[in-house]
């Protein structure tokens, strides 16, 4: 009896121990592991349909039928995304079947087979009080899931930043991003032959639209700067041949003058809050970076070096300043902290380094670079480190950042022939990879280009 | 009695339990033991593939330009001077301080999600057929291994002699199944660039197969804990990104007589080597 109980009890365990090891084994099976380091370092491939009109689609607004807005908007937010270098949208001739306005949701194989990774779809339609109301669905055509949907009402006029808006959530959903496409550009508008140049300061859409010049001609302008917090601009003008600093609101469009100063004042620029302006003041020969307090109008001085220390640019947290100085024999790139202590010098490349610009991001400074006779676009950290070259053409310079810290715009001048004839000075962007560079469409020619934060 | 059954007891449940450690501890250490080698998948690039990827760059470069033209014919409108006034003037970016613009100028924004699309996936991937598939997968997997176990078994027993043989044999297969998988999930991924420290962003991709190669379930995405919340949305389109490649490329193309191995598979994709520096 008692051998039988004991031969039980062993039965029992060991089919326990059976069992058990049937079912962890599969557990325990070891899972295939596969490391996938290469891929395709492509655009991503988008469907964007005409937003569908809703209601009576030959409704007139005050931007055309319905069906037209939708069909306007949805070109803007291709070109927004396309110009990114990040999108490819695909072209309308090779959608299957277009989405109706009553349709929840879209047919995905009919995108997947036209190899669209990602699908915009979207209504325009009228509120009885005139405005448009303007909806449109992100979605991920393998996953056959919604990744974002917004609506948004305003005066139909407005469809194009309703566009750039649109553009931004598409852009931040799939890259994980801010965009920068509601966002606007001042430059200098150049006209005229060489010796009378006339210089307008001007403003444009990120995308060249809705031009427009902000001051007349008259006086010469220079270097303009967007605040990077209002819509406001700081830019120098010559004034009685006198150069001076001035801001200019866009809102309220009042220009004042920053300060009178006895001496040369040049390169200014908005720290991060928007309320203090540094710059480099020249005397006697000698130009030093000073800060000043937009409230008080007290200035302060920050370097003292008998070297030329200019072109200053705040670190977007305020904590840092970079300027170029020739203190060490040639023109190199110099990093302090905001109060002026701990001056140490960044660049050691070969050539000359002028116009730093710290990225709103934080992690890079753009620059202008001269060497071997050219004047290039290029990037690098803030201790010097990872140096990159973006462009290469014979005269590139003057960067500005766009907000979201990815694109950088600069303006290309092309020298003229022997005759004098097809010299040229235009706007550029190009991206952090370097391979998206592209013009940007201006009426005249065009310099000093300044990126605005996003409008809001 | 009863002191020496219980003795006898927990002898046997001391006994079972180190039995079990033995079995299902082992293959972890085998796993452990054998590193995954690393210069194998370089054999699996074929020309086709290059190709394609060429011809992808090439498509990339070409596509563009109709878009830019088409984009062109508004500069023409915006050479006149005059296009301030009318066309949606700059204080209009403040519009709620414009006064002919009604106050709401600023668009609300109302997420719209999921209010009105009801989504009814389930029913579009149709889990019938889904279910089909997992059943289909384990009759499979009842099915097939069985003959080949034996085989194995046998082969097994041969390469117990040379064991250094046989070790190196092993390796080489899951290497070649490892490359197999690695050549078809690269061609449909399209890791997201520019991204700050996007070389950073490893993800973990777990997916099951059917003997078809198709996926049983949607990707899973593993441990994704450990990443701050700044960098949050930047992990989320790089998982998303990973798991379309992986969508993409069903159904996979791997050999049948293998299922066993290949039916649950963790993809790692790590972009530090194409966008570090």
């Amino acid at each position: 009896m008692d051998v039988m109980r004991r031969h039980f009890w062993i039965f029992v365990f060991l089919g326990a121990a059976l069992a058990g090891a049937a079912a962890f084994a599969p557990t325990a099976h070891a899972v295939l592991e596969v490391d996938i380091t290469r891929g395709n370092i492509e655009p991503l491939p988008i469907a964007i349909p005409g937003l569908s009109p809703e209601g009576l689609t030959d409704t007139d607004t005050a931007a055309g039928t319905l069906e037209q807005l939708g069909a306007k908007i949805s070109r803007v937010i291709s070109a927004d995304l396309e110009r990114s270098g990040l999108f490819r949208p695909i072209d309308p001739a090779a959608f299957i079947r277009l989405p109706t306005a009553a349709e929840v949701r879209p047919r995905f194989s009919n995108w997947r087979a036209i190899a669209a990774q990602a699908l915009v779809t979207g209504k325009v339609s009228l509120e009885p009080d005139g405005r448009a109301r303007i909806e449109f669905r992100l979605w991920d055509v393998f996953a056959e899931s919604q990744m974002t949907g917004l609506r948004y009402v305003a005066p139909p006029q407005n469809w194009r930043r309703v566009a750039h808006l649109i553009s931004d959530a598409i852009y931040r959903r799939l890259t994980g991003e801010a965009g920068y496409f509601d966002s606007r550009i001042v430059y200098i508008s150049e006209s005229g032959p060489k010796t009378q140049r006339v210089k307008r300061l001007s403003i444009m859409d990120q995308d060249g639209a809705n031009h427009r010049f902000l001051t007349s001609g008259e006086d010469l302008v220079l270097t303009p700067r967007f605040s990077p917090s209002r819509q406001e601009i700081t830019y120098m003008a010559y004034y009685n041949d006198q150069p001076r600093v001035y801001l200019y609101n866009i809102d309220t469009g009042k220009h004042e003058v920053l300060g009178d100063f006895p001496n040369m004042t040049f390169a200014p620029r908005f720290s991060p809050d928007g309320n203090r302006v540094i710059m480099s003041l020249a005397e006697a020969g000698n130009s030093d970076v000073y800060l000043m307090d937009l409230r008080t109008r007290a200035v302060r001085r920050l370097t003292t070096h008998p070297g030329i220390d200019t072109s200053p640019s705040f670190s977007p947290d305020g904590t840092h300043i970079v300027f170029n100085s020739d203190r060490g024999g040639s023109q190199q790139l110099y990093v302090m902290r905001a109060d002026g202590s701990d001056i140490h010098r960044i660049s050691f490349g070969n050539g000359r380094y002028a116009t730093p610009v710290w990225s709103p991001r934080g992690d890079l400074i753009a620059f202008t670079k001269i060497s071997q006779a050219k004047f290039r676009i290029g990037v690098m950290r803030q201790d010097g480190s990872g140096e990159r070259l973006l462009t290469d053409s014979y005269q590139d310079e003057g960067p500005t950042w766009s907000p979201n810290g990815r694109v950088l715009m600069y303006f290309r001048q092309i020298p003229s022939d022997a005759q004098g004839e097809g010299g040229s000075t235009s706007l550029w962007s190009v991206d952090l990879t370097g391979y998206n560079e592209r013009p940007v469409t201006a009426p005249n020619d065009a310099s000093d280009p300044a990126w605005s934060p996003l409008i809001r | 009695m009863d002191d020496l059954r219980l003795g006898f007891i927990f002898s046997a449940v001391f006994h079972v339990t180190l039995v079990a450690v033995g079995i299902v501890g082992i293959p972890a250490l085998k796993r452990d033991l054998a590193p995954l080698p690393e210069a194998i998948p370089v054999e699996l690039v074929t020309v086709d593939d290059i190709n394609r990827i060429r011809a992808a760059a090439r498509r990339a470069k070409l596509q563009p330009k109709p878009q830019r033209t088409a984009e062109a014919p508004p500069a023409a409108t915006r050479q006149a001077p005059d296009a301030a006034p009318d066309a949606v003037p700059l204080p209009d970016a403040k519009p709620a301080k414009k006064p002919q613009i009604k106050p709401r100028t600023k668009p609300k924004i109302m997420p719209t999600a999921a209010l009105r699309s009801k989504p009814k996936p389930p029913s579009s991937l149709d889990t019938g057929r889904l279910a089909a598939l997992i059943d289909k997968s384990i009759r499979e997997t009842e099915a097939a291994p069985r003959a080949p176990e034996k085989d194995n078994r046998k082969r097994l027993e041969e390469a117990v002699r040379s064991s250094q043989l046989a070790s190196l044999g092993a390796r080489r297969s899951t290497a070649t199944l490892e490359a197999m998988v690695q050549a078809q999930v690269e061609r449909c991924w399209n890791p997201p660039a520019g991204a700050k420290d996007a070389q950073d962003l490893i993800v973990k991709i777990r997916i099951w197969l059917t003997l078809e190669g198709k996926l049983v379930r949607p990707p899973q995405i593993l441990g994704q804990s450990f990443f701050s919340s700044a960098q949050d949305s930047f992990y989320r389109v790089a998982a998303e990104s990973a798991a379309r490649a992986v969508r993409r490329c069903a159904p996979y193309t791997l050999p049948r007589d293998r299922y066993d191995q290949w039916s649950e598979i963790d993809l790692k994709f790590d972009p530090s080597q194409m966008l570090g520096g």
